[in-house]
């Protein structure tokens, strides 16, 4: 299906299997401003919770060998008047007395948590949840490729339950809240290349459902490939949680290029104990990473609830190699729990330039580091 | 109680890690094309594996969904549920000409 140069606008795009949604050069296909136009509600997830909610701008469902491919842009047209005010947040121009998502969200989580069927978990029109841009669920052969995408009402690529998932070549540019680039959710085998990420929070989120919903559903991310993706403003860089009951496992980053005053944490990795799951086989390496904000490398325990709420996550096997920083507040912040500890971090052929604050690195066992410079100096912890 | 796999689950998992776990293409227990030893032999496994979808090599401008050369109007017909995903169709809703700005 080609979009021809021009602007079009239209609601959701529902996409069928052996469809290429094809979007040419000079082509801007501008999404409906209206959130009625996103209804009836479809299956989907909101922050790990599986709910019936606005479609997504994009959506699939249960289909198989679909695409969304071209140079042109894809415009969701959020803004501080549009979906993200919802968010609840004046910078994003939410005001008192203006609708948004806090109480739907809260009784979300408490259904969830309660085990109410998905199929009564129904959302929409007063709820004020914003749907993730283009969100293939529960599909197989996933090509997204070559577009540029702005102005997104929440997560931008959102595969979810799906398999064989390729996103290449992709331009991210959207900085309104919870604006992740790409968050593949109960997914395996993906591949995410040569991307630009420009976002309002994490550049990559890797997830797999939250808390009670997560454990029920209780399928991981798995098998993701991260290459030759280049990181500006975000949140994170390649982070994993912290939607991560599911657990996630087997992720591997490599040529990437990460630099912004405001990215604030180059890999990050947070959960907390009303997550739980497990993160294990995480190997990044040749990453070049020119300013980060915040730390290089995070690992907390302490994000949102922390712990002690029964549901310790379980992080370790972590493999970082041959990574040059240029300058960053700190190289390291590592936060185990004393009921909870980090296991197994490799470091190997690192300088993490120049960083301004010592290290933070709390019950972590098994930490290894080889040939790892800080400020000039050999790091030894 | 949560149902979690236990610690001493989780470290054996990844005391093995190096010797079987990356024996496995995938989560189920097929026989491994992958040596054992070196994690990143799963990356160019997975590199390897995911393409891009066959598609067929046919085309259709979005203008052609219009009910006729002259009418401005098409639609995207939205679903009513997840078992009923959207479907082009000629009925007015979603203009199929360009929009000024």
């Amino acid at each position: 299906m080609v979009v021809p140069a021009g602007r079009w606008l239209t609601g959701p795009i529902h996409l069928l299997s052996n469809v290429d949604l094809h979007v040419t050069a000079d082509a801007v296909v501008l999404f409906s401003r209206r959130p009625a136009d996103y209804l009836p509600a479809v299956l989907t997830r909101f922050e790990g919770v599986e709910l019936y909610n606005y479609s997504p701008l994009i959506y699939a469902y249960e289909q198989e060998n679909i695409a969304v491919t071209g140079s042109g842009v894809l415009d969701g047209q959020a803004d501080m008047e549009t979906w993200w005010p919802w968010c609840g947040a004046a910078k994003f121009g939410w005001k008192p007395g203006d609708p948004r998502q806090t109480e739907a969200r809260n009784a979300l989580f408490a259904q969830a948590e309660q085990g109410v069927p998905v199929e009564q978990r129904v959302f929409g029109d007063g709820g004020y949840l914003r749907p993730s841009f283009v969100e293939p669920y529960r599909c197989r052969n996933v090509l997204i490729e070559g577009i540029t995408i702005v102005g997104s009402p929440m997560w931008e690529m959102h595969p979810v339950l799906s398999e064989n998932v390729l996103v290449q070549g992709v331009t991210v540019s959207s900085h309104g809240p919870n604006n992740d680039g790409c968050n593949p959710e109960s997914s395996r085998m993906v591949v995410i290349r040569d991307c630009t990420f420009d976002t309002g929070d994490d550049c990559i989120a890797i997830k797999s459902g939250r808390n009670a919903d997560g454990r029920r559903v209780n399928v991981p991310s798995e098998d993701i490939l991260i290459e030759g993706c280049t990181m500006r403003d975000g949140h994170g860089g390649v982070t994993i949680g912290s939607e991560m009951s599911g657990g996630a496992r087997n992720v591997f980053v490599r040529d990437c290029e990460m630099s912004s005053p405001n990215l604030n944490i180059a890999l990050r990795f947070k959960t907390n104990s009303v997550r739980g799951g497990f993160i294990e086989a995480f190997h990044a390496r040749d990453l070049t990473i020119g300013e980060v904000g915040g730390s290089v490398i995070d690992i907390n325990f302490f994000y949102e609830e922390g712990p002690g709420h029964g549901f310790d996550p379980m992080v370790g096997d972590i493999d970082v190699r041959n990574v040059i920083v240029g300058n960053a507040t700190r190289a390291l912040n590592l936060r185990g729990h004393a009921d909870d500890h980090i296991r197994g971090i490799t470091l190997t052929d690192i300088d993490f330039g120049a960083t301004s604050q010592p290290n933070v690195v709390e019950y972590v066992d098994d930490l290894v580091l080889k040939n790892v410079r800080q400020n000039g100096v050999e790091l030894v912890i | 109680m949560p149902s979690q796999p236990s610690r001493r689950t989780f470290l054996r998992s990844i005391g093995a890690m190096g010797l079987a776990a990356y024996a496995l293409p995938s989560g189920s227990a097929a026989a491994s094309p992958l040596p054992p030893g070196n994690p990143w032999a799963r990356a160019e496994y997975i590199s390897g594996k995911v393409r891009s979808p066959h598609l067929l090599d046919r085309s259709y401008d979005i203008r052609q969904l219009a009910p006729s050369a002259t009418a401005s109007p098409t639609a995207l017909k939205r679903s009513s549920g997840p078992s009923r995903p959207a479907t082009p169709q000629a009925a007015a809703t979603w203009s199929c000409q360009p929009v000024g700005g």
